[in-house]
Protein backbone atom coordinates (compact mmCIF):
# COMPACT_ATOMS: atom_id res chain seq x y z
CA UNK A 1 0.00 0.00 0.00
CA UNK A 2 2.82 2.33 0.70
CA UNK A 3 4.07 2.12 -2.63
CA UNK A 4 1.11 2.79 -4.94
CA UNK A 5 0.47 5.75 -2.37
CA UNK A 6 3.99 6.83 -2.48
CA UNK A 7 3.99 6.17 -6.16
CA UNK A 8 0.94 9.38 -6.19
CA UNK A 9 3.20 11.30 -4.21
CA UNK A 10 6.19 11.25 -6.85
CA UNK A 11 3.98 11.36 -9.85
CA UNK A 12 2.36 14.71 -8.20
CA UNK A 13 6.11 16.19 -7.71
CA UNK A 14 6.87 14.95 -11.48
CA UNK A 15 3.84 17.02 -12.30
CA UNK A 16 4.37 19.88 -10.21
CA UNK A 17 7.78 20.34 -11.32
CA UNK A 18 6.71 20.20 -15.25
CA UNK A 19 4.21 22.10 -14.20
CA UNK A 20 6.51 25.23 -12.99
CA UNK A 21 8.70 25.19 -16.48
CA UNK A 22 6.76 26.90 -18.78
CA UNK A 23 5.41 24.78 -21.66
CA UNK A 24 2.76 25.67 -23.51
CA UNK A 25 0.72 21.71 -23.64
CA UNK A 26 -1.48 21.63 -20.38
CA UNK A 27 -1.44 17.67 -20.53
CA UNK A 28 2.70 17.72 -20.73
CA UNK A 29 2.84 17.72 -16.94
CA UNK A 30 -0.45 15.11 -16.00
CA UNK A 31 1.73 13.16 -18.30
CA UNK A 32 5.00 13.40 -17.16
CA UNK A 33 3.43 12.94 -13.79
CA UNK A 34 1.61 9.54 -14.26
CA UNK A 35 4.98 8.60 -16.15
CA UNK A 36 6.94 8.73 -13.08
CA UNK A 37 4.26 7.56 -11.26
CA UNK A 38 4.20 4.17 -13.00
CA UNK A 39 8.21 4.04 -13.46
CA UNK A 40 8.19 4.11 -9.83
CA UNK A 41 5.62 1.59 -9.10
CA UNK A 42 7.52 -0.80 -11.37
CA UNK A 43 10.79 0.08 -9.38
CA UNK A 44 8.94 -1.04 -6.19
CA UNK A 45 7.37 -3.90 -7.81
CA UNK A 46 10.85 -5.18 -9.55
CA UNK A 47 13.08 -4.28 -5.87
CA UNK A 48 10.71 -6.65 -3.92
CA UNK A 49 11.00 -9.19 -6.10
CA UNK A 50 14.96 -9.01 -6.04
CA UNK A 51 14.70 -8.71 -2.32
CA UNK A 52 12.79 -12.05 -2.48
CA UNK A 53 15.25 -13.96 -4.95
CA UNK A 54 17.97 -12.72 -2.60
CA UNK A 55 16.46 -13.99 0.67
CA UNK A 56 17.71 -16.55 2.54
CA UNK A 57 16.51 -18.57 5.75
CA UNK A 58 20.31 -17.53 6.78
CA UNK A 59 20.26 -13.99 6.03
CA UNK A 60 19.08 -12.88 9.48
CA UNK A 61 22.03 -14.82 11.20
CA UNK A 62 24.23 -13.49 8.68
CA UNK A 63 23.43 -9.64 9.34
CA UNK A 64 23.60 -10.40 13.01
CA UNK A 65 26.32 -9.77 15.26
CA UNK A 66 27.91 -13.11 16.41
CA UNK A 67 29.68 -13.13 19.49
CA UNK A 68 32.80 -15.82 19.69
CA UNK A 69 31.97 -18.60 21.66
CA UNK A 70 34.11 -18.06 24.82
CA UNK A 71 37.44 -20.65 25.30
CA UNK A 72 37.24 -22.91 28.06
CA UNK A 73 40.08 -22.58 30.91
CA UNK A 74 41.31 -25.79 31.38
CA UNK A 75 41.10 -26.70 34.80
CA UNK B 1 24.74 -35.79 14.83
CA UNK B 2 22.80 -38.28 12.66
CA UNK B 3 20.00 -37.11 13.61
CA UNK B 4 17.48 -37.06 9.88
CA UNK B 5 14.04 -35.83 9.89
CA UNK B 6 11.16 -37.61 7.72
CA UNK B 7 10.35 -35.22 4.90
CA UNK B 8 7.03 -35.62 2.93
CA UNK B 9 9.42 -35.64 -0.35
CA UNK B 10 11.96 -37.33 1.16
CA UNK B 11 12.91 -40.90 -0.50
CA UNK B 12 12.04 -42.73 2.73
CA UNK B 13 8.26 -41.45 2.61
CA UNK B 14 7.74 -43.48 -0.41
CA UNK B 15 9.68 -46.25 1.22
CA UNK B 16 11.95 -46.28 -1.75
CA UNK B 17 15.45 -45.69 0.45
CA UNK B 18 17.08 -42.64 1.33
CA UNK B 19 18.38 -41.16 4.89
CA UNK B 20 16.35 -43.59 7.43
CA UNK B 21 15.06 -40.83 10.67
CA UNK B 22 16.09 -41.87 13.82
CA UNK B 23 13.81 -41.21 16.61
CA UNK B 24 14.75 -38.19 18.60
CA UNK B 25 14.67 -40.01 21.79
CA UNK B 26 17.47 -41.91 20.15
CA UNK B 27 19.27 -38.81 19.24
CA UNK B 28 18.92 -36.86 22.25
CA UNK B 29 18.58 -39.58 24.81
CA UNK B 30 18.13 -37.92 28.55
CA UNK B 31 18.61 -34.52 27.23
CA UNK B 32 15.81 -35.20 25.28
CA UNK B 33 13.45 -33.02 27.89
CA UNK B 34 15.70 -30.26 27.69
CA UNK B 35 15.94 -30.16 23.83
CA UNK B 36 12.31 -29.56 24.20
CA UNK B 37 12.60 -26.63 26.73
CA UNK B 38 14.80 -24.58 24.53
CA UNK B 39 12.68 -25.46 21.49
CA UNK B 40 9.73 -24.45 23.04
CA UNK B 41 11.39 -21.07 24.28
CA UNK B 42 12.87 -20.73 21.30
CA UNK B 43 9.29 -20.91 19.64
CA UNK B 44 8.03 -18.15 22.17
CA UNK B 45 10.76 -16.00 21.08
CA UNK B 46 10.81 -16.21 17.38
CA UNK B 47 6.87 -15.29 18.09
CA UNK B 48 7.56 -12.37 19.99
CA UNK B 49 10.03 -11.33 17.18
CA UNK B 50 7.01 -11.81 14.42
CA UNK B 51 4.97 -9.52 16.14
CA UNK B 52 8.03 -6.87 16.43
CA UNK B 53 8.33 -6.98 12.53
CA UNK B 54 4.32 -6.59 12.56
CA UNK B 55 4.10 -3.74 14.65
CA UNK B 56 7.04 -2.26 13.36
CA UNK B 57 5.75 -2.16 10.18
CA UNK B 58 2.63 -1.05 11.11
CA UNK B 59 4.02 1.47 12.94
CA UNK B 60 6.45 3.06 9.76
CA UNK B 61 3.47 2.51 7.32
CA UNK B 62 1.13 4.53 10.40
CA UNK B 63 4.00 7.26 10.60
CA UNK B 64 4.19 7.73 6.50
CA UNK B 65 0.23 8.12 6.06
CA UNK B 66 -0.03 10.62 8.95
CA UNK B 67 2.60 12.66 7.38
CA UNK B 68 0.86 12.66 3.66
CA UNK B 69 -2.45 13.04 5.00
CA UNK B 70 -0.95 16.55 7.03
CA UNK B 71 1.08 17.08 4.05
CA UNK B 72 -2.09 17.70 1.73
CA UNK B 73 -3.88 19.72 4.55
CA UNK B 74 -0.76 22.11 4.81
CA UNK B 75 -0.90 22.46 0.47
CA UNK B 76 -4.51 22.71 0.31
CA UNK B 77 -4.02 25.68 2.60
CA UNK B 78 -0.94 27.39 1.04
CA UNK B 79 -2.76 26.85 -2.16
CA UNK B 80 -6.24 28.47 -0.96
CA UNK B 81 -3.68 31.51 0.71
CA UNK B 82 -1.43 31.83 -2.38
CA UNK B 83 -4.51 31.20 -4.65
CA UNK B 84 -1.86 28.51 -6.47
CA UNK B 85 0.38 31.16 -7.05
CA UNK B 86 4.33 30.79 -7.13
CA UNK B 87 4.19 30.11 -2.70
CA UNK B 88 2.33 27.34 -3.47
CA UNK B 89 4.52 25.77 -6.21
CA UNK B 90 7.59 26.32 -3.98
CA UNK B 91 5.90 24.77 -0.83
CA UNK B 92 5.01 21.85 -3.01
CA UNK B 93 8.26 21.77 -4.68
CA UNK B 94 9.42 21.48 -1.29
CA UNK B 95 7.28 19.18 1.09
CA UNK B 96 6.68 16.74 -1.89
CA UNK B 97 10.75 15.50 -2.70
CA UNK B 98 10.68 14.58 1.11
CA UNK B 99 7.36 13.02 1.46
CA UNK B 100 8.31 11.03 -1.41
CA UNK B 101 11.63 10.62 0.27
CA UNK B 102 9.93 9.06 3.77
CA UNK B 103 7.70 7.30 1.38
CA UNK B 104 11.16 5.49 -0.34
CA UNK B 105 12.49 4.65 2.31
CA UNK B 106 9.34 3.35 4.65
CA UNK B 107 8.45 0.98 1.54
CA UNK B 108 12.26 -0.48 1.75
CA UNK B 109 11.74 -1.32 5.50
CA UNK B 110 8.79 -2.74 4.75
CA UNK B 111 10.42 -5.26 2.49
CA UNK B 112 12.95 -6.05 5.22
CA UNK B 113 10.23 -6.42 7.92
CA UNK B 114 8.57 -8.44 5.42
CA UNK B 115 11.17 -10.56 4.68
CA UNK B 116 12.23 -10.95 8.73
CA UNK B 117 8.79 -12.26 9.04
CA UNK B 118 8.77 -15.15 6.38
CA UNK B 119 12.08 -16.09 7.88
CA UNK B 120 10.87 -16.31 11.54
CA UNK B 121 7.91 -17.94 9.88
CA UNK B 122 10.07 -20.64 8.40
CA UNK B 123 11.92 -20.90 12.18
CA UNK B 124 8.72 -21.91 13.67
CA UNK B 125 7.69 -24.30 11.02
CA UNK B 126 10.91 -26.08 12.08
CA UNK B 127 10.45 -26.13 15.48
CA UNK B 128 6.84 -27.40 15.17
CA UNK B 129 8.18 -30.36 13.09
CA UNK B 130 10.82 -30.83 15.71
CA UNK B 131 7.84 -31.35 17.41
CA UNK B 132 6.01 -33.58 15.62
CA UNK B 133 9.29 -35.69 15.73
CA UNK B 134 9.10 -36.11 18.74
CA UNK B 135 5.52 -36.32 19.60
CA UNK B 136 4.26 -37.81 16.09
CA UNK B 137 0.66 -38.13 17.56
CA UNK B 138 0.63 -34.12 17.43
CA UNK B 139 0.33 -34.78 13.64
CA UNK B 140 -3.47 -34.13 12.92
CA UNK B 141 -3.36 -30.83 15.37
CA UNK B 142 -0.34 -28.89 13.69
CA UNK B 143 0.16 -28.29 10.10
CA UNK B 144 3.33 -28.67 9.06
CA UNK B 145 4.65 -28.48 5.45
CA UNK B 146 8.43 -29.66 4.75
CA UNK B 147 10.89 -30.27 2.19
CA UNK B 148 10.81 -28.13 -0.72
CA UNK B 149 7.06 -26.95 -0.30
CA UNK B 150 8.04 -25.15 2.24
CA UNK B 151 10.09 -22.79 0.06
CA UNK B 152 7.90 -22.76 -2.68
CA UNK B 153 6.56 -19.58 -2.32
CA UNK B 154 9.48 -17.26 -1.92
CA UNK B 155 11.26 -19.05 -5.20
CA UNK B 156 8.63 -20.35 -7.33
CA UNK B 157 6.57 -17.16 -9.71
CA UNK B 158 3.06 -18.86 -9.48
CA UNK B 159 2.66 -19.05 -5.86
CA UNK B 160 4.36 -15.55 -5.02
CA UNK B 161 1.84 -12.93 -3.87
CA UNK B 162 0.68 -10.84 -6.68
CA UNK B 163 1.78 -7.48 -7.76
CA UNK B 164 -1.98 -6.35 -6.62
CA UNK B 165 -0.65 -7.96 -3.18
CA UNK B 166 1.44 -4.30 -2.73
CA UNK B 167 -2.02 -2.50 -2.79
CA UNK B 168 -4.33 -4.76 -0.76
CA UNK B 169 -1.84 -4.88 2.36
CA UNK B 170 -0.23 -2.26 4.66
CA UNK B 171 2.99 -4.58 4.63
CA UNK B 172 5.02 -5.21 0.97
CA UNK B 173 4.93 -8.80 0.92
CA UNK B 174 3.17 -10.87 3.63
CA UNK B 175 -0.89 -10.79 3.91
CA UNK B 176 -0.53 -9.06 7.11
Amino acid sequence: MVAVVNRVVIGACAGLAIAVVPIGSLGVAPAAGAVAGAATLSIARRHRRQATDAYAPEGIDCAATFVPATERSES
Amino acid sequence: MNYTRPTNDSPDSTGSGGPIPVPPTQVFGDGLEAAVSFATTEHFTLQTARVATVSEANGRASIYLAALSSNLIALAFIGQMSRLGAAFYAFALILLPVLAFVGVVTFQRLVQSSIEDIAYAQRVARLRAFYLDVAPELEEFLLVVRGPRAEAPLHHESLRPSAWQLTLTRRAWSRS
